[in-house]
């Protein structure tokens, strides 16, 4: 019966933190006090219906209904009031990773103090709020108060179990998030650190041999791929636009110097999208693609256009490139396939990568949810 | 003339830094040092106008060459290198700036531009036009073509009409060189030319935006706003 309070409050959660480094700071995912409120007031309206027949009244009657409902509310405080304890019990005793004796002693103890302890407040509540309700705290309000706090403690094992239950579901919950998030950073980490080494051999290839052609010009991309080397290992895991398409712009510069210029770039950036978050590095495989995949492989060179804008709490970033009519031989698509991961891996189903080429051209398409880089 | 001097352990980076100066007929390097103490006693026999100090030497950090000189004796400071995070120490000494390694020819020529305007005057009146590279062409842009500028990080927008250009200069270099030219700092990332400017709209919250004569919009934060306000008033009288 408590379970089904304490599970709406794991509901709602998004699967990454917008601060990176926050990565292995805890998880929680406790009950709020509202779900414990909510489920303790459900325990007690369905246990009340029993306790009333129990108690044999002469006659049924509202006013009688409503009093035994109260004596189950003060019947239950007690637990309500330590419910996030057990959370907190459970997450420094979680069952099931090691010291299962150890973690099973203390269940066990916890069972015999805090189960005789929580029934015998909340008995005593109980006659307190039916002995105001009957005129007096005299002597007969606590008559037999013994055998009933015995008896009532017996009934709230099972309580005291789903409690635990309770407890131990949210902290493994918890654990689970919280390895989930951590496997999906490692997975980002993986697959940017698969794109660096990727365009920095490529680009050192090109310019070896462009040193014997040609040494001012290779020393122009010396001096732009190593501040691109700088930036891709100073970035953190998410960067503004501003960012990103600086990083791009020195990116297609460095190409441009190695193409002989056969390159334009053109840029539009809609002025709101500017500060938006994005994945660092999300578009240099896009940007990549359109070069070796279109316009290194056109005689007379093109043009790739970048533009990102937003709309709906959507952000979309373009890459357009010229590309020849003929396809050439298919890639392996790596460059592709990673972005589509990263995607996946931060945003789920929320985020997309489409392509399409077209006799001429190739178009590269990210959308994904619109967040501020400021924030 | 500027008299310059490189204090830096790697005997081909101080070539390269002099074929790049080769492009500056008014800078004249007239002395280098390898280590820490050559370049100590270099400063102290000689009071050159600018100093190119490599941030690690071989016996000891670059930054303790300067400190040992009395303020007064320090010659203008450009710190070399290779780490962006080194910089620090540069901006508390007071340098006018820091390269990167491997140094690009843009970045030392604006070193050398703040360098002149701090001795004095020498730069004269800012350029009419600035260099666009791509690859190996250079566009010229006339400066009043242009309507805003805006930062992508490092490198700028500017855009003129319908086309944007891209200048790889910080858009804070950019106001220091071209603010006298008539551009203005509406936002943290974004300057307007005060020729374009059509309205000033403010929003409640005291933010608001720029509209310029081609129809574009910049945004407006409140922090330049009277600064703008000022300038514009400048140009009505």
């Amino acid at each position: 019966m408590e379970a089904a309070g304490a599970a709406p409050a794991s509901v709602a959660r998004p699967m990454t933190s917008p601060a990176g480094p926050a990565a292995d700071a805890p998880v929680s995912m406790a009950p709020r006090a509202r779900h414990i409120v909510i489920a303790w007031l459900l325990a007690a309206a369905v246990s009340t219906p029993a306790s009333f027949m129990i108690s044999a009244p002469a006659a049924f009657s509202v006013g009688g209904l409503l009093l035994v409902f109260a004596q189950m509310l003060a019947h239950f405080a007690p637990w309500a009031l330590s419910t996030p304890l057990f959370v907190r019990l459970s997450r420094a005793w979680p069952i099931g990773v090691g010291r299962v004796v150890l973690t099973l002693l203390v269940f066990g103890a916890g069972a015999l103090v805090l189960t005789p302890l929580l029934s015998g407040v909340g008995v005593l509540a109980g006659r307190v709020v039916v002995g105001l309700a009957r005129g007096g705290l005299g002597p007969e309000a606590f008559a037999a108060v013994g055998p009933a706090v015995a008896i009532t403690t017996f009934f709230a094992l099972p309580t005291y179990a789903a409690l635990v239950g309770v407890g131990q579901t949210v902290a493994f919950l918890e654990r689970y998030r919280q390895r989930e998030r951590l496997l999906s950073q490692a997975q980002v980490q993986a697959l940017r650190a698969q794109i660096a080494p990727h365009f920095l051999f490529n680009a050192l290839n090109a310019i070896a041999a462009l040193g014997y052609r040609d040494p001012g010009r290779a020393d122009q991309a010396l001096v732009r791929l190593s501040e691109l080397l700088r930036e891709t290992l100073a970035r953190p895991e998410h960067v503004s636009v501003r960012e990103e398409v600086s990083m791009v712009a020195d990116y297609v510069e460095l190409h441009r110097i190695l193409l002989e210029e056969r390159l334009v770039f053109d840029l539009e950036v809609q002025a709101s999208a500017w500060d938006a978050r994005v994945p660092a590095m999300i578009l240099q495989p896009l940007i990549e693609n359109a070069v070796v995949h279109g316009v290194s492989r056109l005689p007379e060179g093109g043009a790739i256009t970048l533009a990102v804008s937003e709309d709906g709490g959507v952000l979309t970033l373009a890459v357009v490139n010229d590309a020849p009519a003929e396809p050439g031989p298919p890639g392996k698509g790596l460059g592709l396939e990673n972005v589509r991961r990263r995607l996946a891996v931060t945003y789920g189903d929320r985020a997309a990568l489409a392509f399409e080429r077209s006799a001429g051209s190739a178009r590269a398409v990210v959308t994904l949810p619109l967040e501020s880089a400021a924030a | 003339m500027i008299r310059a001097v490189v204090i830096e352990d790697v005997p081909l980076a101080r070539e390269r830094l002099r074929r790049l100066l080769q492009a500056h007929p008014d800078v004249a390097l007239v002395g280098e040092a390898g280590t820490a103490r050559a370049g100590a006693e270099l400063l102290a026999a000689d009071r050159p106008d600018l100093l190119f100090l490599d941030v690690t030497l071989p016996d000891g950090e670059g930054p303790q060459v300067l400190r040992a000189l009395p303020p007064e004796r320090r010659p203008l400071t450009v710190f070399l290198t290779a780490r962006a995070d080194h910089a620090e120490p540069a901006f508390e000494l007071e340098a006018i700036d820091y390269l990167l390694k491997p140094v690009g020819d843009e970045a030392l020529a604006r070193a050398l531009d703040r360098a002149r305007r701090r001795l004095g005057g020498q730069a004269g009146e800012p350029p009419a036009q600035i260099a666009v590279r791509s690859g190996r062409r250079t566009d010229f842009v006339r400066l009043d073509a242009v309507d805003y500028v805006e930062s992508a990080g490092h490198y700028l927008c500017l855009h003129v009409g319908r086309d944007v250009h891209l200048v790889r200069e910080p858009i804070s270099a950019f106001a220091e060189r071209f603010g006298p030219a008539g551009f203005v700092r509406c936002h943290r990332t974004a300057l307007v030319n005060i020729e374009a400017v059509e309205a000033v709209v403010a929003a409640r919250n005291g933010d608001g935006e720029v509209r310029l004569r081609g129809g574009a919009v910049v945004p407006l934060s409140r922090t330049y706003r009277e600064a703008l306000a000022a300038r514009m008033a400048g140009t009505g009288g």
